[in-house]
């Protein structure tokens, strides 16, 4: 690799609170990712997700959303946004934002990254209250927009068809639970302990911190100031791994919709973890099996057997998780199942060229180096790394990467259990296959 | 070898004009490791017309037959070209539009071989009987793939509420029937018409030497010896006329009511910087008036009449056609599309416009700049102005040029409450 210093200079700002700087020139802006993260558990689930709407929908100072939204746009576009995602077993309050640096105006605009800093603060610290609780209309809205969120899934039937694969999976493992929460658990949701709670987490859970830009003196001194609140002496200590049950033979679940095309979903399970020594392996057979264009699933299953125009593989690391995705007629169902399992088969019988392994090995290279240019992917991939507490960096990753023989990418194939099938399509029979 | 550099960005793009007549840009980021490149041919879902190589025949062309250009191109002799790119790291993606075909390919390290790889895929076709029937088979699983998808089917659906039967609302993959229509010795003339250097232009952006890579391409261009070519030739692109606006109504597997209101811009023709300065017009009119910050946007959120995550809005400005598509679900969907037709009738009485025109035009001149931050972004912007007859950085000319009266005049000749298309989804079962 061309960079010769490390990405981010990390420290701890406090207790559970780690900062992670990139002081770099070659941007205009200064991006900031800011991630607090809690397990994910049923109903609590639900809180956390609420929480991330409302901490976008006001602050004391800007009690509305047209206020806010006007306040963002007029520092020039900056991108301000909050997301919660799962991952693995923890849910995770993801706020971001990108703000535009001065020099690149010719108008007097004072400090754009002081504003946004400010704000941001104001966001965490003071969001828009009543009565000691979140504002009551706010919460009653955000129940009903997160309702609809949660049913607009069923719009796209791809990825609902890998939500419910998902969920059937999982066996009240945590995995299973939406970062969207469930809206039967919003009659006991009250606006006063929403709050409180939202507060506990932010005094107690980690709190990771990137900020990636032309960065001044004293943006050290800046984030201290800005976590100067009371934060209890002991951290909550959270749990690294997901662990995972262990499976009785696949399961198949066959669900009808009017679609135009079925959706074919199978889920397996693996026992390697990301910050795994097997875990590069790993990543490479994925991307060997099914992970893009030049995979074998596209090239065998789609190029050769025109059976699909869609059939992708997809590793979620942090849980142990593979998926494959197909778009089939309902007639090709089998072939395609087949199809799939005996390209992993191959792969685990070491029956693939060393080219091949050379190819997704310089890609997955490549695109670990073009990170550099990606600063919100490079705030996610350290931050998966501090999930799991084994600290790699992008230089270590790609050295072990590079070192992987093909006999470890089929004793990770090897790892693979299939545990369900999922079937959406059109026939009311439910097609079984692969029995 | 000419330039621009702009003081505001930090950044400087050059153009070379290669033989054969392919303009050749490249925008400069020195320290920044990941390189870009596009290479655009000026043939999309619109061109249903060509002349024949040799003759004055007269060709009428199926619906699709770009789309199915760009598949076929990936089939060389020696196997699918896309492994090479992965070979070299390098990702390689196609994309059909309504006027143009795109091939991009990005990656860090052998950029250049990437680059002349890219020109391999290009230039160098092959259509194989048995490769083009695969090749129909994959498309119309992509067809049937869409089939049910809530915003591919109202977009198109809006479509024809404006252009009723034309190009324009067709599907750009096509139909299954017009596939049928179509076979290899088809795919090569079109070949022949379209892909011609003259009709095509190369964009490149990242750490790289401007002279140094303009010689790379023009070398490695001539030895794929592209003179005395057969060319057919291409009929001319007309101005699209909307016809009386419609209604259409489909019923699909969602969850909630969709409506999308579709709106014909009646000033078309434009060309260069004024057809950026109309595109940009009409984006800040939307965003004044439905945008995230506005009156409308934050109370029907605040009411629930629009779901956050569907409601939007959309344009799509060329030469020939200009539209301003707005939609979202809603449980109370008659509502909402009085709601929208309500906002546009106030917006031309009062000065909506005048107070928000500051805070959207800091948006959009923000969001500008980071798009040149990124080196996928750049190539697709430098790719943008000049297929609209303007240079890489006359967008930023577009938004110092604005003035609030081309926005308030996209309420008077485009976003006209009187006059819209509208489609209607209810959901099944």
């Amino acid at each position: 690799m061309r960079e010769e210093r490390e990405d981010f200079a990390h420290l701890e700002l406090g207790p559970g609170i780690e900062l992670y700087l990139n002081p770099t020139p070659r941007f205009k802006t200064t991006r900031i990712d800011i991630f607090l993260r809690a397990m994910l558990q049923p109903r609590r689930n639900t809180c956390i997700a609420l929480i991330g709407r409302l901490l976008e929908r006001g602050t004391r100072r800007l009690p509305d959303l047209r206020a806010v939204n006007s306040f963002v746009d007029c520092l020039y576009g900056a991108v301000f946004g909050v997301e919660v995602e799962s991952l693995g077993n923890w849910q995770v309050i993801h706020l971001f934002m990108e703000v535009l640096d001065a020099q690149y105006l010719d108008r007097s605009t004072g400090n754009l990254l002081s504003q946004g800093i400010d704000f941001l603060h104001e966001v965490l610290r003071e969001p828009a209250q009543e009565e000691g609780g979140f504002r009551r209309d706010y919460l009653r809205q955000e129940k009903a927009a997160l309702r609809q969120q949660i049913d607009a899934l069923f719009n796209d039937k791809t990825l609902y068809a890998q939500r419910r694969c998902l969920e059937a999976m999982s066996r009240g493992e945590p995995f299973g639970l939406s970062p969207l929460g469930d809206p039967r658990d919003f009659r006991g949701i009250r606006a006063t302990s929403l709050l409180r709670f939202y507060f506990d987490i932010l005094s107690r859970h980690p709190i990771s911190v990137f900020a990636s830009g032309n960065l001044a003196e004293g943006i050290i001194r800046r984030w201290e100031e800005f976590f100067d609140w009371e934060r209890r002496a002991a951290p909550l200590e959270l749990p690294t791994r997901a662990e995972s049950q262990a499976i009785g033979g696949p399961r198949w679940i066959c669900e009808h919709q009017e679609v135009s095309q079925g959706r074919l979903v199978l889920g397996y399970r693996t026992p390697i973890r990301l910050g795994d020594p097997e875990y590069p392996a790993l990543a490479l057979f994925n991307l060997l099996w099914g992970g893009d264009s030049h995979s074998r699933l596209f090239r065998y299953l789609r190029e050769e057997g025109g059976l699909c125009y869609s059939i992708f593989s997809s590793l979620d690391p942090l849980s142990g998780l593979l998926f494959v995705t197909a778009g089939v007629e309902e007639e090709d169902g089998e072939a395609v199942f087949r199809g799939i399992e005996a390209q992993l088969e191959a792969i685990r019988r070491q029956e693939f060229a060393p080219a091949e392994l050379e190819a997704v090995r310089t890609l997955l290279l490549d695109r670990l180096e073009s990170l550099a240019d990606d600063r919100a992917g490079l705030a996610q991939f350290y931050y998966r790394y501090s999930l799991v507490c084994r600290p790699c960096s992008r230089r270590q990753f790609s050295a072990r990467l590079a070192a992987v023989k093909p006999e470890e990418v089929s004793r990770a194939a090897s790892t693979l259990e299939l545990d369900t099938l999922f079937f959406l399509s059109r026939d009311r029979a439910g097609a079984r296959f692969g029995a | 070898m000419r330039g621009q550099w702009s003081e505001r960005l930090r950044e400087g793009w050059y153009r070379q004009v290669l033989a054969g007549g392919m303009p050749f840009y490249l925008l400069r980021k020195p320290g920044f490791f990941q390189k870009s490149a596009l290479l655009a041919v000026d043939f999309g879902s619109l061109d249903r017309q060509m002349i024949l190589p040799g003759g004055e025949e007269q060709v009428a062309l199926p619906a699709g037959i770009a789309h199915f250009l760009e598949h076929q191109m990936f089939h060389k002799p020696e196997g699918n070209i896309a492994e090479q790119f992965a070979n070299l790291g390098a990702e390689i993606e196609a994309d059909t539009t309504f006027t143009h075909t795109t091939y991009s390919c990005s990656g860090v390290h052998h950029f250049e071989e990437s680059l002349k790889l890219l020109m391999e895929l290009v230039f160098r076709p092959h259509f194989a009987p048995d490769e083009v029937a695969r090749e129909r088979e994959i498309i119309a699983r992509e067809i049937q793939l869409s089939g049910d998808h809530l915003e591919w089917n109202s977009y198109f659906a809006a479509l024809d509420t404006l252009y009723a039967g034309q190009p324009l609302a067709t599907d750009i993959a096509g139909t299954l029937e017009s596939l049928e229509q179509i076979d290899g010795d088809l795919l090569a003339r079109c070949y022949q018409t379209f892909y011609q250097p003259a009709n095509m232009a190369l964009f490149v952006c990242g750490d790289l030497d401007p002279g140094a890579l303009g010689e790379l391409v023009e070398t490695h261009l001539s030895r794929l010896s592209l003179d005395g070519r057969m060319a057919g030739r291409r009929f001319g692109r007309q101005v699209l006329a909307p016809t009386d606006p419609e209604r259409r109504r489909m019923v699909l597997p969602v969850v909630l009511p969709h409506r999308c209101l579709a709106f014909a811009d009646r000033k078309v023709g434009l060309w260069g910087t004024p057809l950026l300065r109309r595109e940009l017009a009409l984006e800040l009119t939307l965003d004044i008036l439905f945008g995230p910050a506005s009156r409308f946007y934050c109370r029907r959120y605040e009411e629930g009449l629009i779901e956050a995550g569907s409601f939007g809005f959309e344009t799509n400005v060329e030469s020939w056609f200009s539209f301003c598509l707005i939609s979202g679900e809603a449980r109370e969907p008659e509502r909402l599309v009085e709601a929208i037709l309500e906002e546009l009738r106030q917006a031309r009485r009062n000065a909506s416009i005048a107070a928000d025109f500051e805070r959207s035009w800091r948006k959009s001149y923000g969001h500008l700049l980071q798009g040149f931050d990124q080196v996928e972004e750049s190539v697709q912007l430098m790719h943008s102005a000049v297929s609209c007859g303007a240079e890489p950085f006359d967008f930023l000319t577009a938004h110092e040029l604005l003035t609030e009266a081309e926005v308030s005049d996209c309420l008077e000749t485009c976003l006209d409450p009187e006059r819209y298309g509208l489609v209607l989804i209810e959901p099944s079962g």
